[in-house]
């Protein structure tokens, strides 16, 4: 069997809040293996935009790795120097962001910033660093590469920024391409033209790509594997399919039944009671105890990781059996 | 490109050790400025206190009365020590009272300008930057030559100046605030104009306000003891530290340095101190900002 | 049943100026439409969903509606009354809005009483003396407890921030309600919570809505009513049903297409093609035309008139055209007019 790419093992990560370390992400296990795409989904506070940024080393102080490992290839990147890192990214890990406003440098012109990050990796002649931006802005669909490569990020509408990050993102051939909420921000329209474009990208490549955003829509239609992120645990991971067909966790059964679609036109929406806290002042043992209603006693530890179903892990006392209702 | 979570703490926040200090020292200087009838040696003012026989003495002497000049006296015979609390007490006055009605002026035009917008936005600022295109103190010096000197005279003139300063910065600050949508809540709500601007715009530019108010205090110090050290400025017989500078100029570098040295000392002292309040305090209120 | 809010005619340019300064000093200014021609009538209690992407105009309309922008052209009735807000005058009350960015729309220096009480004690409509019994019942109306009115915004959540926003609104006892994008912002299980408050609402206040939104999927499960608009025209009205059932129009069926499914598993998405063009530059004809599967040579000539489609709604397409049955339509809502 292969060695997967990427392989995250109860990793930690804190920040200083109030003079103590709190742990902002805990002991998150996530693999992801050659040409696969995880799907990461949770909401806002669930950790899932800071393991993203572990992964490649970008995280801000004073926040810190302070456990576990991020075996990729066989590395630990966790321990890896900064030069070393700096190898790694952008050439074997890539990442695409939200905002493709704060990903494209402005004063430089498209060409300028794609060739950067072929030379920043590799010395190569102009001509070819100018043939390969072209070639990879043909691949993610836009129309006139030559003329593109003069136009200026300002120049751009948000679909086609977005299109360019990811073209760049993909030049120096990557293993893994990380994507934090790319399409959140575009027209319904552009989204499905990115999705399609990056479908077709990372088959030809063979690539993998662990794809991060909170619609669970988005992330289902185009991952093999899932996984959900609540408060700073991974609660839930499996084949795509088979979690939202039947979800172990009552988070998942809970985000999904509040999926309007999944409601009787004009019924209420069935909601998750409460709201997730600040990292601060999460309650101990499982995190999602407080929303729960079927939390018993036995949640006051924190659940462990246990495979329930083939391939499906879940943290959970009282995971769902296929069918049931939360 | 790294990532700061919203809820940590911000990161950066110098300690405003520098600014405490400075706040202390400035408290003390306003303080001593405030009381100085009372605490002030000698009144210098006072033709019978003062004898022209103990004219430019060096400090620490002791004059023919027994009095003991600290900071020295000057060419008339005044204790420094004395001439600088009441100077201090005119640059103060006249720092604050501009401040006031610079910002006031300056607060209300600004506003409307950013609120209004179309019209009212460009006359206005057509007026500002007329007014922002010329030296400031060469504006002062003309308005003084006009009107002639005088307190009030001098404070009007440099309010004259430093509106601009304000009503510019304010309406930057109020235009982005404008947009939001609470500001279009109000109006959706029908509120008055000028409620929106008082109640809504105006405390959401105060942290703006409040960092220019601390460098152009400084500065209104400054552009009057220029003018006074231009002798433009007020009279002798009630004069600021830029006075005091002008008078002893002379004998800077020969003799009675004294007399110049002590006010300028104390007037770079009262601005750095102002400044590294406006420093501080412009970190601390944007910790992550410019 | 009656017409609770309408939109006649309106139409919305920005950027022209005067005009004759323009000429005087040769200067071209571009002038963007960002609304053409919309006509709509909401009946009272009804939620009428506004669909489209960025730059269809959707925003620019909720604003008139609101009575925030005064349409260069049309009329907006409520009641059959020509709305006008004046600063510090109750007229115009009766529309209020709920916005997008629950960060951005309370002031930051305030407390909740002052956000919430602020409007109904400045027009009199509640006296000081009963404002703070006034306050916690419109908090406990909006689910939230009365401690909530001592907090400043950022002591509250995004969603939590979205409810006060709508106690604002109801301070005022409006009887339309103008909801641009009020649960985009938040997350899934939170947008749960906060439509749900919208049909509590419509349900015990008879509130009549205009929903826009581009999530087409938070619109199927509230709207009676649906509108598409593409590049400041409505290109699509009827009822959900006919709207989102059985599209009419190319585009609403390409946005039908591009919304990714739940629970369908890998989806091989067939998007549509192009780019949605700059309101600057609107291609001539029917604005749609460049990226239709179905465009014929008329449609780059031509901009199509009313036409209804099988499932009984109005649609602005070439297809559809059958001048006949749009004459024939009798009762309900103005047509889509063309430009």
């Amino acid at each position: 069997m292969d060695a997967p790419l990427l392989e995250i093992s109860a990793l930690t990560v804190a920040y200083p809040i109030g003079g103590r370390d709190v742990p902002v992400i805990d002991e998150v296990e996530l693999t992801v293996r050659r040409g696969e795409i995880v799907g990461v989904v949770g909401e806002s506070g669930s950790g899932k935009t800071i393991t993203a940024y572990s992964i490649v080393r970008l995280l801000e102080a004073p926040g810190r790795i302070t456990g576990g490992s991020i075996r990729f290839d066989g590395v630990d990147l966790a321990m890896l120097p900064e030069e070393a890192m700096r190898d790694i990214r952008g050439r074997r890990i890539a990442m695409v962001l939200q905002d493709p406003t704060a990903t494209l440098n402005p004063v430089l012109t498209v060409g300028a910033q794609m060739a950067e990050a072929i030379t920043c990796h590799a010395a190569a002649d102009a001509r070819t660093v100018r043939e390969r931006c072209v070639e990879a802005l043909r691949r993610v669909g836009i129309a006139n590469p030559e003329e593109r490569l003069q136009a200026y990020p300002h120049e751009l509408s948000g679909g086609m920024r977005q299109r360019v990050a990811i073209a760049t993102a993909m030049l120096n051939g990557p293993n893994l391409l990380i994507a934090d909420e790319p399409t959140t921000a575009l027209d319904v329209t552009i989204q499905a033209q990115i999705l399609h474009e990056v479908q077709r990208l990372l088959e030809e490549s063979g690539a993998s790509a662990l794809w991060i955003s909170h619609d669970l829509s988005v992330v289902s239609s185009i991952a093999d594997v899932l996984a959900v992120m609540y408060a700073g645990r991974v609660v839930e991971e499996g084949p795509c399919d088979q979690v939202i067909a039947a979800p172990a966790h009552p988070y998942t059964r809970g985000l999904l039944d509040a999926f309007p679609e999944a409601n009787a036109h004009g019924a209420p929406l069935r909601q998750i009671p409460g709201s997730v806290g600040s990292p601060a002042a999460r309650p101990s043992g499982c995190s999602f105890r407080p929303r729960c209603r079927r939390a018993t006693a036995a949640c006051e530890g924190v659940p462990e990781r246990r495979e329930i179903r083939p391939g499906q892990f879940v943290r959970c006392f009282h995971p769902l059996a296929p069918g049931e209702v939360a | 490109m790294t990532a700061v979570p919203a809820w940590s703490s911000s990161s950066g926040a110098v300690k405003p050790i520098r600014a405490i200090i400075a706040a202390s020292i400035l408290l003390l200087i306003v303080l001593a400025a405030l009381f100085a009838p009372w605490i002030a040696p000698q009144n210098p003012y006072d033709m019978n206190a003062v004898s022209i026989m103990d004219g430019r003495l060096p400090p620490g002497s002791v004059g023919d009365a027994g009095f003991t000049f600290w900071l020295g006296s000057d060419d008339q015979g005044r204790d420094m020590l004395s001439a600088i609390l009441y100077g201090l007490r005119v640059s103060l006055f006249v720092g604050f009272a501009v401040t006031l009605g610079a910002a006031v002026i300056g607060s209300i035009m600004g506003l409307t300008a950013a609120m209004a917008g179309g019209v009212v936005d460009s006359i206005i600022m057509r007026f500002v930057e007329l007014q922002l295109s010329f030296p400031a103190m060469l504006i002062a010096l003309m308005l003084v030559a006009t009107v002639g000197s005088g307190l009030d005279k001098i404070i009007l003139a440099i309010i004259a100046v430093q509106w601009a300063f304000y009503a510019r910065t304010i309406r930057s600050a109020a235009q982005v605030e404008v947009r939001k949508d609470y500001i279009e809540a109000a109006r959706c709500l029908s509120l008055s104009r000028w409620r929106i601007m008082a109640v809504h715009l105006l405390p959401n530019c105060l942290s703006v306000l409040l960092v220019i108010a601390n460098i152009l205090m400084a500065n209104a110090i400054v552009i009057e003891a220029t003018m006074s050290f231009l002798g433009l400025g007020l009279p002798i017989s009630r004069p600021s530290l830029g006075r005091l500078i002008a008078n002893g100029f002379d004998y800077l570098l020969n003799g009675a340095y004294w007399i110049s040295l002590f006010p300028g000392i104390v007037l770079v002292v009262v601005i750095y101190c102002i400044n590294i309040i406006g420093d501080d305090l412009r970190r601390f209120l944007n910790p992550r900002g410019l | 049943m009656t017409v609770a809010l309408e939109l006649a005619d309106v139409s919305q340019e920005f950027g022209g100026g005067n005009a004759w300064l323009d000429r005087l000093l040769h200067r071209e200014r571009p002038v963007v439409k960002a609304v053409r021609s919309v006509s709509l009538a909401i009946e009272t209690s009804e939620v009428f969903g506004l669909v489209g992407e960025s730059g269809c105009g959707k925003s620019t309309l909720s604003r008139i509606a609101a009575g925030l922008l005064s349409p260069s052209r049309g009329r907006v009735l409520v009641d059959g009354e020509p709305i006008r807000k004046r600063p510090g005058s109750r007229a115009g009350l009766e529309v209020q809005m709920i916005f997008q960015n629950p960060m951005a729309s309370l002031n930051p220096r305030r407390r909740v009483r002052d956000i919430i009480g602020e409007a109904p004690l400045m027009h009199g409509l509640v006296r000081r003396a009963e404002l703070r019994d006034y306050v916690e019942a419109l908090l406990a109306r909006v689910g939230l407890d009365a401690e909530f009115a001592e907090r400043f915004p950022h002591q509250c959540s995004g969603g939590q921030r979205q409810r006060i926003g709508i106690a604002r609104a109801l301070a005022v006892k409006p009887k339309v309600l103008i909801c641009d994008e009020p649960v985009t912002a938040l997350d899934v299980s939170i947008q749960a919570h906060v439509l749900n408050l919208f049909m509590e609402l419509r349900r015990d206040l008879g509130l009549t809505m205009l929903f826009v939104s581009h999530d087409l999927r938070v619109i199927r499960h509230v709207a009676d009513r649906v509108g598409i608009m593409y590049l400041g025209e409505m290109v699509e009205i009827g009822t959900a049903a006919a709207v989102l059932g059985d599209p009419a129009h190319p585009y609403t069926r390409g946005l039908l297409d591009s919304v990714p499914k739940l629970g369908r598993g890998r989806q091989r998405f067939h998007p549509v093609s192009g780019e949605i063009p700059s309101p600057f530059a609107p291609p001539p004809g029917c604005a749609y035309h460049p990226r239709c599967p179905s465009a014929m040579d008329i449609c780059q000539r031509e901009k199509p008139a009313a036409g209804i489609a099988p499932g009984g709604q109005r649609v602005a397409c070439h297809l559809y055209r059958t001048p006949a049955a749009a004459a024939s339509a009798v009762a309900g809502p103005p047509l889509v007019s063309a430009v």
